[in-house]
């Protein structure tokens, strides 16, 4: 199922600036994750997850160390070049869902179609119906995020972060703001699409019910990889990850 | 198409700020448009009055008249005037033609004296150049050949004469003695120009045997055939006939006009300065408007970022939401001007308080109509949606450059 290398990280470094201080976010993390994987970064709030996926996707940049996508260096990128990655190779699923409020399902679906300009008007449609009905959502393309529960709309966020069939989804805490079933729901959502597209997932979570499906278990902490697990099913990671959870403030 | 679709959804959104900053454009539009109808109709009226009271369209002078004119000499008139006169009204494209003898002279009843101009002018031919005849309020017209006056009514007020009273006329005759004529008010003018509201006016032939002068204009005015917007090859033409007449020359009402233009260019700076004001308050509303829903929207900037949208098409996404709600505004305010252009043309503001206690050197008093003047009131929704546009651009630009990755974390 897994191929070639998809996301490499050398020796990345993340300070961020407070007043006088430097706060060390990431100190030197090496990653690779291969194309097809799904993997999540697990670890307390301030462990670095967050900053880990923004720098992956292309929404901040490094202190120091190197990214590559795909075999793309992006830490050289302009803010224009990154804007391009971001449009054509990353789709990313967040917490709060930030579908756009005043668009219907089935538009902010689109919208991520429409901003690549390759795939033709016609297309578009028929593209992001067929995603939506994908995720469950067939009958209820019209409604906007107001109108739609809070898994329905990580749904729609999922639909939107696969219509255009990027080369990896990132995924920060997508289950955070929803019950448990749904949760549940999503992930496996995830997971399928995982398994039946080959799209690679990356995505972080502090919830143990989360980390049970990941494939590969990544496991931050201060800023550092202190784990790093191929898997099937829940492993001791998940007891590790609760013995330090509980520290610090989130990156 | 999808910034606009974008934008138009967020400006419904939020409706109640929508309307509130459009009404802030609507009301720089409307009184854009007020101001403009109201200083082009005064403009029109000033001109139209002085045309139809004064100058004619076109004048003829004998040289060195023109330059002098407002002294009210009779060192240098027209001899033979009616004879002239005839000769234009030959000409083609000449509607009328009518010859005056303008000169200095005081009203003296007894009791009280004032300076004042008085115009001789030609019964018989004056109504078919100038509109002195409408303007009679009580009383009636002049008759050629007899001792008698019209009397503009401020000037009536001001001497306490009515019709049926007499007057002395004290004049100063070609060879500068004094003279003094004894005249019957038949009448009193009242117009919407403050130069009949003031004068006194006696029959041509009597004023040139009054003042020593018999056959003589100070001035001839002639009236085309096509109003005096259109006055095309008629001021060369009775230049052309006037070279072989006599030491004479032709102006136009545009030539007269110097002064109300003069006028009407500084009233034209005012409006700016006014405009410029409405123009900053609407911008802060505005600025204010984007600014705000760039910060209230902070996390769906992140999100379009996210989704690939760059920073140029996020402002432009910003500014097009600016620019909605001037053409919103905008159309509120056509709408608005609509109304209010309808009034001011068909009622008018009635100022005749003001204009008895001072005089704003307008040949224009009493009552203020405004005229259409449809390109200036679209070109003011144009403006304002080009404007808000414009003025966008900086809280747009703010928005845009926000870090995703602080905003979305946020």
């Amino acid at each position: 199922m897994t191929g070639t290398d998809l996301v490499v990280l050398q020796g990345i470094r993340k300070d961020y600036p407070q007043g006088k201080l430097t706060v060390p976010a990431l100190r030197g993390i090496d990653l690779t994750v291969k194309s097809g994987e799904f993997t999540a970064i697990a670890g307390p709030s301030g462990s670095g997850k967050t900053t880990m996926l923004n720098l992956i996707g292309c929404l901040d940049r490094p202190t120091a160390g190197r990214i590559l996508l795909d075999g793309q260096e992006l830490t050289s990128l302009s803010k224009n070049q990154l804007a391009a990655v971001r449009r054509q190779s990353i789709g990313f699923i967040f917490q709060t869902f930030n579908l756009i409020p005043v668009l219907t399902a089935l538009e902010n679906v689109e919208l991520a179609l429409t901003l690549l300009r390759e795939v033709p008007a016609a297309e578009v449609r028929d593209r992001a119906m067929k995603v939506l009905a994908e995720v469950g959502l067939a009958g209820l393309e019209g409604r906007r995020p107001g109108e739609l529960s809070g898994g329905q709309q990580q749904r729609v966020a999922i639909a939107r972060a696969l219509v255009k069939e990027p080369k990896v989804v990132l995924a920060d805490e997508p289950t955070a703001n929803l019950d448990s079933e749904n949760g549940e729901a999503v992930l496996h959502l995830m997971l399928e699409m995982n398994q039946t597209k080959g799209t690679t997932f990356i995505f972080s979570t502090h919830d143990p019910r989360v980390m049970r499906h990941a494939r590969r278990l990544v496991t931050m902490r201060d800023g550092q990889i202190v784990g790093d697990e191929r898997r099937n099913g829940q492993t001791a990671e998940e007891e590790r990850y609760h013995a330090a959870e509980g520290g610090g403030a989130d990156a | 198409m999808l910034e606009f679709r974008l934008a138009l959804r967020n400006l419904w959104r939020h409706k109640r700020r929508t309307i509130l900053t459009g009404v802030v454009v609507a009301f720089g539009v409307l009184l854009f448009s007020a101001f403009d109808s109201l200083l082009l109709g005064f403009e029109e009226d000033s001109l139209r009055n002085l045309v139809q009271y004064e100058s004619g369209e076109v004048s003829v002078h004998a040289r060195g008249h023109w330059e002098k004119r407002e002294e009210l000499l009779l060192d240098r008139t027209i001899p033979g005037a009616q004879q002239l006169a005839g000769r234009l009204r030959r000409l083609e494209g000449v509607r009328g033609v009518t010859p005056q003898l303008v000169f200095n002279a005081a009203v003296n009843t007894g009791a009280e004296e004032s300076p004042v101009k008085a115009i001789g002018t030609d019964p018989a031919s004056d109504e078919t150049v100038l509109n002195l005849r409408q303007a009679v309020k009580a009383g009636r017209y002049l008759r050629a050949g007899e001792n008698e006056a019209l009397l503009g009514r401020e000037l009536a007020k001001l001497m306490d004469l009515k019709v049926g009273d007499t007057f002395t006329l004290v004049l100063r005759t070609q060879r500068t003695t004094f003279e003094a004529l004894d005249l019957e008010v038949v009448g009193l003018l009242g117009s919407s120009s403050p130069a009949v509201n003031q004068g006194v006016y006696l029959p041509l032939d009597v004023a040139q045997e009054a003042t020593g002068l018999p056959g003589a204009a100070t001035q001839v005015l002639v009236r085309g055939e096509h109003g005096f917007h259109r006055l095309g090859g008629l001021p060369a033409r009775l230049r052309e006939e006037t070279q072989h007449i006599g030491d004479l020359e032709v102006k136009t009402w545009v030539d007269w006009s110097g002064d109300y233009l003069a006028h009407a260019q500084a009233d034209r700076q005012n409006m700016k300065v006014i405009l410029g004001i409405v123009g900053v308050i609407a911008a802060l509303g505005v600025v204010n408007s984007v600014l705000l829903a760039g910060m209230e929207r902070s996390r769906e900037i992140g999100t379009l970022k996210a989704l690939g949208m760059t920073e140029r098409q996020i402002t432009r996404l910003f500014m097009l939401e600016g620019m909605g709600i001037g053409l919103f505004g905008g159309l509120l305010g056509v709408i608005l001007s609509l109304g209010a252009v309808a009034y001011l043309t068909l009622v008018g503001i009635d100022y005749s308080q003001l204009t008895t206690e001072y005089d704003f050197g307008m040949a224009v008093e009493g009552l203020m109509r405004g005229v259409w003047n449809w390109p200036s009131i679209f070109g003011a929704w144009v403006f304002g949606a080009a404007f808000s546009f414009l003025v966008s651009y900086w809280p747009s630009r703010r928005s845009a450059r926000l870090d995703p990755a602080v905003v979305l974390r946020g």
